[in-house]
Order: C-alpha cells, then sequence, then structure tokens
C-alpha cells in the first residue's frame, strides 16, 4: 500500500524558497495534480518524491518509511518525463523488458510481464517495432509501460501530454486516467494546464509560488475557490471579475461597482466585515444569463461586443465599464454585437474576494 | 476592396502533391479559415496567395485580376506571422512607420496614416513606449497596425496564436474577432486548431492531404459534416464515430453495432433505401447524447468506465457491449461503475458510408 505523505516539504535554492512549506496527503490508489504555472515547485516536488533532489527540510513518506534517505533505486517509485527516453536501437519489446532483466527475472517471467503490460496499453501489435517509427502517443505509451512494468508502489509523471499536439493530449488524458485507475498504483502527476489537472486527477494541489494554496477535490477547487488565484486559473473560459465597495445602507449590503449597484442584502450577515472594503465579485460564464431587461438586483448592464460561435455552445462578449465579461448563451438566445443587455449573475454562483487579500469571502 | 478567388489550383513538391485542384472564394470583407492537421496543405495554399509561392496548375485571382505572376510586394497583402513579431528598441510608432519610410512615404504623411490606424486599433496613447515593454495583447495590436498602415486588401495569417499559452489564446482570438468586426480587412487565416477556426470565421476551408474536403459555415461544419473527416475534426470532444452494419433482410431492419444494435424505427431513416450488410459509420457528438441513471427507458445501455471533469460538465466513457459512447454530462453524481440509461436524439444522429467516408443524407 502506498500512502504518500509529504510533510512540512521545504526545497531552497540559494536564497529562494521553491517550494515552501507543502504538506499534501495522497491516499492508497490516488491520482493527484500539483497544477501551477512555471515556477510554482511543480517538477522540483516530484524530484524530491522521486530521490533526484534532496529535500531541505520535512519529511518525505512513502508507504510506511520516510523515504528522505533512500537512493532514487530504493523508493520504488517510477518517474515518467516529458521527453519519452526510449532506447532508439532496441525493439519496443526490448525497451520494456530491460527494466526486468536489469533486476534479473526469469525469461519467461520477463515474457509474460511483458505482453500484459502491452495489453493494457494496447501496444501488442508494436513490439518488434523500434521506437522512431512510432508516432508520439505510441512511443508516450511505451515509455509509461516503461515504468508501469516493474509495478512500482509509486507513479511519477512530470508533465506527461505537454509535448503531444491537441487531439493526442485529449485522447491520453483519458488513456492516462484510465490506465491509473485499472492498474491501482498511487499516482502524482504535475501539469500547467488545468483542464488537464480537472480531467484527469482525483485531488488538485493548486501552487503558487511554492507555496500550497488549495489541495481539493476537483469539483470543491472549481466551485468553491480558496482565493482568487485559485478561481482565475481554474476554468476556460475563464472566470469574469469586477472590483468594488462593499457599502451598506439600512443595514443591507451593496455592491458599489462605480458605474453599478449590486443588491448582495441576503448576504448582510457574512459581509458585515467588509463595509467600506475593496472586493472582488467573481462569477464564471455559465452562471450569468443575459436578457433584454432588467431582472432583478445582481444585473448589471453592458454592452455586446461580439459572439464566439464553438460549435456546442455560444459565448458573448459583453463589456461593462469596468472592462469584458465573457458569458454563455442561452440555446435560444441571440443577440447582436452593439446591442446594450443585461447580464444577471446567479447568486447561487456568485463569489466574493477580499480586494487586497484575494481571499474568498463568499 | 479585396476579393480573393482559388480556380483549380495545384501544386507539387518533387513527387507530392501539396494542394490538389483547390477552388474556393474569400469575398470581400470576410474572415475565412483554412483548417486541418500539419501537412494538408494549407500554409502552402496561403504562400500562394502571398506570392511566395507559384501554383503549378490553376489561377489566383485577386479582385478578378489574375495574379499568378504579379511578385509578392504588388498584390496589395499583408502577411501576418506571429504576433509578438515587432521590433525591439524602437517605440510602437517608429514600428507602425517602418513599412511606410520603406516606401518613402513624407513625414507628414506617415505621422498622419499612423495616428489613424492607432486610433483604430485603439493604441494611441501608446505610441511613444517601446514596442518591448507592452503586454502581449498590445504588441499583437501592434504587429496588425504595421500590417494596416499600408493599407492592404488582404490579410494573411499564419497561425499566429499557436506559440500562446491557452489563456493567453482564447483572449487573443476575442481581439481578432473584435477587430476584424471593427474593419472588415478581408482575411485569410491559417490555423490547426479547430476552436480557432468555428470562432473567428464566417466560412472554413477544412483540408486534409491537399485536398479541401468542405467549404462552409462554422454551423454548417459543425451540424452538417460531409463526411468522417470534417465529422471528426470540427468540434471537441471528438465526434463518437462508430463502425456498424445495415441488416434488412428480415422484416425491422436495423444496424448492428459491436456489442448491440439501433432499429430503423429508432433512427428514423429508411434503411431499406441501402444494400443489406452494407458498412456505415454512425456518428454523434459527445454533447448530443443524454444519460440518466437507471435501468429503462433509453434507447441503449451503458456503464461508465471513465469520468473527466470539465469543472461543472463531465465527459463520461460509457461502454455499451465493445463499443465506448464518450458523453458530456452535468450530472456531478455519477461514479465510476454507474450503470446508465442512454437518451439519443435521431435528428442529431450522421450516418456516412465506411468504404468512402461521405456522409450519407437519408432522413425519412
Amino acid at each position: 500500500m502506498a500512502r504518500v505523505f509529504l510533510e512540512n516539504l521545504v526545497k531552497v535554492y540559494g536564497k529562494t524558497r521553491v517550494v515552501d512549506n507543502i504538506t499534501i496527503e495522497v491516499k492508497h490508489g490516488e491520482f493527484v495534480a500539483l497544477f501551477g504555472p512555471p515556477g510554482a515547485g511543480k517538477t522540483t516536488i516530484l524530484r524530491m518524491i522521486a530521490g533526484l533532489e534532496e529535500a531541505t527540510s520535512g519529511k518525505i513518506w512513502i508507504g510506511d518509511r520516510v523515504v528522505n534517505d533512500l537512493s532514487p533505486a530504493e523508493r520504488d517509485v517510477a518517474m515518467v518525463f516529458q521527453t519519452f527516453a526510449l532506447y532508439p536501437t532496441m525493439t519496443v519489446y526490448e525497451n520494456l523488458a530491460f527494466p526486468l532483466r536489469k533486476r534479473r527475472l526469469t525469461n519467461d517471467e520477463i515474457d509474460r510481464r511483458v505482453k500484459e503490460i502491452a495489453g493494457i496499453l494496447n501496444i501488442s501489435h508494436l513490439l518488434e517495432k523500434k521506437p522512431g517509427t512510432l508516432s508520439g502517443g505510441e512511443r508516450q505509451r511505451v515509455a509509461l509501460g516503461r515504468a508501469m512494468v516493474r509495478k512500482p508502489q509509486l507513479f511519477i509523471f512530470d508533465e506527461p501530454l505537454t509535448n503531444l499536439d491537441a487531439k493526442l493530449r485529449l485522447h491520453m488524458r483519458v488513456e492516462l486516467r484510465k490506465l491509473q485507475k485499472e492498474m491501482g498504483q498511487t499516482a502524482i502527476f504535475s501539469t500547467p494546464d488545468d483542464a488537464e489537472a480537472m480531467s484527469m486527477a482525483d485531488r488538485i494541489a493548486v501552487l503558487d509560488k511554492g507555496r500550497l494554496v488549495q489541495y481539493d477535490a476537483v469539483d470543491a477547487v472549481y466551485h468553491r475557490p480558496k482565493s482568487l488565484y485559485v478561481a482565475m486559473n481554474l476554468g476556460t473560459p475563464q472566470m469574469n471579475t469586477v472590483e468594488g465597495e462593499l457599502l451598506f445602507e439600512d443595514g443591507k449590503a451593496l455592491l458599489d461597482l462605480g458605474f453599478a449597484k449590486l443588491d448582495l442584502s441576503y448576504l448582510s450577515d457574512v459581509l458585515t466585515n467588509y463595509s467600506g472594503k475593496k472586493v472582488v465579485l467573481g462569477f464564471r460564464p455559465q452562471y450569468a444569463e443575459i436578457s433584454k431587461e432588467r431582472r432583478g438586483g445582481l444585473s448589471i448592464m453592458g454592452r455586446v461586443e461580439t459572439v464566439e460561435y464553438t460549435g456546442s455552445e455560444s459565448y458573448a462578449v459583453v463589456s461593462l465599464n469596468s472592462g469584458e465579461t465573457t458569458v454563455l448563451l442561452q440555446s435560444n438566445m441571440s443577440v447582436e454585437p452593439g446591442s446594450e443587455v443585461w447580464l444577471n449573475i446567479n447568486s447561487r454562483h456568485l463569489h466574493l474576494f477580499d480586494g487586497s487579500t484575494g481571499e474568498s469571502i463568499v | 476592396m479585396g476579393e480573393v478567388k482559388l480556380v483549380n489550383v495545384s501544386k507539387t513538391f518533387g513527387k507530392q502533391e501539396a494542394v490538389k485542384n483547390l477552388s474556393f472564394e474569400v469575398p470581400d470583407g470576410s474572415f475565412v479559415s483554412l483548417l486541418g492537421p500539419s501537412g494538408c496543405g494549407k500554409t502552402t495554399t496561403l504562400r500562394m496567395i502571398a506570392g511566395l509561392e507559384k501554383p503549378d496548375q490553376g489561377d489566383i485571382l485577386i479582385d478578378g485580376v489574375r495574379v499568378n505572376d504579379v511578385p509578392p510586394h504588388k498584390r496589395d497583402i499583408a502577411m501576418v506571422f506571429q504576433f509578438y513579431a515587432i521590433y525591439p528598441g524602437m517605440t510602437v510608432f517608429d514600428n507602425m512607420a517602418f513599412p511606410l519610410r520603406q516606401r518613402k512615404w513624407s513625414k507628414q504623411d506617415i505621422r498622419k496614416r499612423v495616428k489613424e490606424i492607432a486610433e483604430i486599433l485603439q493604441i494611441s496613447h501608446l505610441l511613444d513606449k517601446d514596442a518591448m515593454s507592452l503586454t502581449v495583447g498590445e504588441k499583437q495590436r501592434v504587429a496588425l497596425g504595421r500590417a494596416m498602415v499600408r493599407d492592404p486588401k488582404v490579410f494573411l495569417f499564419d497561425e499566429p496564436l499557436t506559440n500562446l499559452d491557452a489563456r493567453l489564446r482564447s483572449k487573443m482570438r476575442v481581439e481578432l474577432k473584435k477587430l476584424h468586426t471593427r474593419i472588415k480587412t478581408t482575411t485569410i487565416y491559417v490555423t490547426h486548431d479547430q476552436l480557432e477556426a468555428i470562432t473567428l470565421s464566417d466560412k472554413i476551408g477544412v483540408m486534409n492531404l491537399g485536398v479541401l474536403q468542405q467549404f462552409d459555415t462554422p454551423e454548417n461544419l459543425y451540424n452538417n459534416p460531409v463526411n468522417t473527416f470534417v465529422a471528426g475534426f470540427i468540434g471537441t470532444p471528438t465526434m463518437n464515430l462508430l463502425e456498424c452494419r445495415v441488416s434488412n433482410s428480415g422484416d425491422k431492419p436495423f444496424l448492428q453495432f459491436d456489442g448491440f444494435s439501433l432499429s430503423e424505427e429508432f433512427l428514423r431513416r429508411n434503411l431499406r433505401k441501402l444494400p443489406d450488410g452494407m458498412e456505415l459509420v454512425f456518428g454523434v457528438r459527445p454533447t448530443d447524447i443524454e444519460v440518466e441513471a437507471g435501468e429503462k427507458g433509453g434507447v441503449l445501455h451503458g456503464r461508465v468506465d471513465v469520468i473527466e471533469s470539465l469543472g461543472d460538465k463531465y465527459i463520461l466513457d460509457l461502454s455499451v457491449g465493445n463499443t465506448v459512447f464518450r458523453v458530456v454530462s452535468r450530472e456531478a453524481s455519477v461514479k465510476v461503475g454507474n450503470e446508465m440509461e442512454i437518451f439519443i436524439d435521431p435528428e442529431k444522429i450522421h450516418l456516412f458510408d465506411k468504404k468512402t467516408g461521405q456522409r450519407l443524407n437519408m432522413v425519412g
């Protein structure tokens, strides 16, 4: 059983804390994404787990052992890198068999394992080929196979899909998730792509400059972001934001956007401490509706700039005095660029963030 | 004016036919994309329009005039490569003035023209800044401004957004769309990204292996793809394309799939019009299928194999017999292993001849 526990993990290079006191528990069989932009610390964390970097402080548990002082080989971890390092002169079969030969397994045992893995990865028909003749996706699967064949306790994938083209990336996303679930081994991967993190992972660790800002199930990260940073970095199209000042009139909360006032009286109790403070209003494109007439207290007037048709849906780009917002159009709705419309925010999916810290208030 | 027309254009490199007998029309003021995978001939086509390659056969016409033998700089065309290709160390003004100085315009005329274009692009306040200090979005407008100052009849874009990250790409897309709405200069845009083509274009030419597959509006490409290539290339997640066989020897004709069948009654198509045993490809988009937990009512019954989250939606892989259907669902409570009823709107089904890949238009 491989539960992974990173306890107050720190990595310092020179004066920079590239990994700053990270605590993450990955349960046995779980698939966890480390998500963040370049420089967030994702790869350094993976390399510390694999034993390729030493932790400055903190403990790394794999199973019931602290592995800080174990060599990479002793940790029973398989790491797959962005670029698939395959031996070009060996056949796919030999590439897969190689890690087992090093371990002195019998030929029969090796043959059985290679064929089993090839079956799972759908590459049985490629076993006699050389890597140079394979497509990117096939090579990716062979590289995965080579990591899987020795059945490690833990898989680590460093941006596994980054170098694939768009179509293949979508395909491999499903493949990887399916594989991980079939194999049942614990796995951790890093990615700068929010769609990849959400579609593949059970839980996402959102990182910002070496710090863990939220570690939660995919739904929670998406629907209940703890900060503006998390909200803005997950979900496509991006969450819309408008800055405003919170006011109380007759004990009722109002959000003054400068060009419009929104009725937040239903949140008055929660917002009492924020009177007179700057807050950021956030709503996702699918949680606002466009109408010709004003519909209630959460309506803002704007002008349709353009409409983006994507095939299955259409989005209106609506400019407010503060900037642009994107709103999903109801399927029966059509709007003309240049027209004035009301944008009605769904109160159940409205977010408010502290204007100075970015932390979520509602 | 800027109307572009290609008539039976072909281009061969060595033994490789890069573009085969290509014809299409780009009306004045419209935005047309050439879309396809790498090697489909889209960039070669663009380069022929620009005058950087010469067609072996066929004619290229701009505003009705054959330009096959006209050199690039006399075609009145602006080719914009990557947006951020601007001159560092120069101000925005100098960047935009550059093409005009090369053409020996007077200082006064240059000033007037640059200001006019800067106004349209809403970058007047940036004219004195170092171009390198701008945001990517501003740089994009400067690069475009540099192309616009000479007032070309046609803009040609070669994968301008490819090297940007996903978030910036979608922002730039909107910017470009707004700009085109405002300036209405004829634009031909090459991309391999179907979403870019769909969101930006009035019409799209989908190409594969040098051959134009379909030249149509985004809506028609999405709703009525003419063959399996277009069906599979347009739309995400990709359309489910499943092989099946016509069986109409009994009293109730049906389509036989691997592990299940669909009746003529459900499909609302007259399968007797097709030969018994004919192999088809059945297509339905993941967004045109609905699922519900339960045991009854749906046309098919499947088991959830994989769930991918899109945030507020999920892509489910449902196995029915040996076949996998991909479905987009809003249902948050679904778990791997759940049994689901599958509902398909027969109006949203696409049928293709497996041998030719061509769409079969046979409703009723």
